[in-house]
C-alpha cells in the first residue's frame, strides 16, 4: 500500500529555505539578544556576538523570530512529507496551531505554568518550559506575525511544488 | 531490494519528521522567555493565616498557660512550598523575633493549600501585644509575602 505521506521524493528546495530562514532567526538571538536572555544560546549553544557585531534587525527583531520559527518549520516539514495541498494545508494549520498555543499560554500563564509536571524540572530544554511560559511576554503583533508566516510559508510550499510538478 | 531499500528511506523520513516536530517544540521553549539561566518559578503567596485555640475556634485573645493553633493558605503554581517560617514578635512592634519557628510542609497537589497546626502551642508569655508573621519558602529558594497577625496575651 502507497503511503500517502511520503509517496514522493523529498522537495529539498523547501527544505534548504526553511534552513535558510531558520539560521537567520537564530542571528536574532546570537546577535541581537544578551545571551542570558535566550536558554538555547547561554545553555547549549554558548557562543553570542551580542554587543560584538552591530545590531542587525533592529525593531523588527522583536517579532521575527514568531515569523521566522513557524515559517521555516512549515517548510522543512512539507519539503520531507512532500505530498498534496491537502497536507500542505495540515502542516500548515499545525505548526500555527502549535506556536499560537505558546505564545497564548505566556498571556494565560497561571494555568499553562501548572500543568508543566514536576520532572521536567533539571532537563535540559523541559527545564526551561516554566520560564517560557511566566517569564515570556505575550505580544499581539507576535502571534499576527505567526499568521503572517503562517501564510507565507503556504504560498511557497505551493509555488515551490508547483514549480517541481511542472517541470 | 529495491522495495527494501525504499522501506528504510521511509522509515528514515518518518524519524526525520520527529525529530523536525521536537526541535521545532525545543526551539520554541528554548528561546522564548527570557531566562537563561535554569527556572526557579514563582514564589508562593500566603492569602490568609488565622490563630485558634485549643478547639480550632479563631481567636486572638489567649491567656499564658493555654494553646494556640494556627492556619496558614497560600498559593503556589509550582506546588513546591517547602518551609513554613513563623516568627513571633514582643512587643507587636519589635523588630527581632522573640521566639522563632520553622515547620517543614507537606508535598502539596493543588496549586492552593491551607496548612494546620498539627499540634498546639504552649503559651509561655510574657503578657501583652505580640505580633505573628508567617512566611513560606518553596522548594528553589522563592519567599512568599510575610503575612502578619496580632494577638493579646494576658
Amino acid at each position: 500500500m502507497q503511503d500517502p505521506l511520503f509517496s514522493r521524493p523529498i522537495n529539498k528546495k523547501q527544505i534548504i529555505i526553511g534552513l535558510v530562514a531558520l539560521f537567520i532567526g537564530s542571528l536574532v538571538y546570537l546577535i541581537d539578544r544578551p545571551s542570558d536572555k535566550t536558554y538555547l544560546v547561554y545553555n547549549i549553544a554558548n557562543i553570542s556576538f551580542y554587543n560584538t557585531l552591530p545590531n542587525l534587525f533592529g525593531l523588527i527583531g522583536n517579532s521575527l523570530p514568531a515569523f521566522i520559527h513557524v515559517f521555516s518549520f512549515i517548510l522543512i516539514t512539507a519539503g520531507l512529507i512532500f505530498c498534496n495541498k491537502r497536507w500542505y494545508l495540515i502542516i500548515c494549520l499545525s505548526w500555527f496551531l502549535v506556536d499560537s498555543a505558546f505564545e497564548l499560554g505566556q498571556k494565560f500563564n497561571t494555568w499553562s505554568s501548572s500543568i508543566i509536571p514536576n520532572w521536567f524540572a533539571g532537563i535540559p530544554f523541559l527545564e526551561n518550559t516554566e520560564n517560557y511560559f511566566l517569564q515570556g511576554t505575550f505580544d499581539l503583533i507576535d502571534l499576527a506575525a505567526i499568521a503572517f508566516g503562517t501564510v507565507i510559508a503556504y504560498f511557497v510550499i505551493s509555488a515551490t511544488s508547483k514549480e517541481r510538478e511542472t517541470s | 531490494m529495491k522495495k527494501a531499500r525504499n522501506g528504510f528511506i521511509r522509515t528514515l523520513r518518518y524519524f526525520c519528521l520527529l525529530g523536525v516536530i521536537v526541535l521545532g517544540l525545543i526551539t520554541i521553549v528554548g528561546t522564548g522567555g527570557g531566562g537563561g539561566g535554569k527556572s526557579t518559578g514563582t514564589a508562593p503567596e500566603i492569602y490568609s493565616a488565622k490563630l485558634y485555640n485549643n478547639n480550632w475556634v479563631e481567636t486572638y485573645n489567649f491567656n499564658i498557660g493555654g494553646y494556640v493553633k494556627f492556619m496558614v493558605c497560600a498559593t503556589d503554581p509550582n506546588k513546591n512550598m517547602e518551609t513554613l517560617y513563623i516568627n513571633q514578635y514582643y512587643p507587636s512592634n519589635a523588630t527581632t523575633p522573640y521566639y522563632s519557628n520553622l515547620l517543614p510542609l507537606p508535598s502539596t497537589a493543588e496549586t492552593w493549600e491551607c496548612f494546620y497546626s498539627s499540634a498546639p502551642t504552649l503559651i509561655q508569655g510574657p503578657s501583652g501585644n505580640w505580633r505573628v508573621e508567617f512566611q513560606i519558602e518553596d522548594s528553589k529558594g522563592n519567599e512568599s509575602n510575610i503575612w502578619k497577625v496580632y494577638a493579646l496575651v494576658n
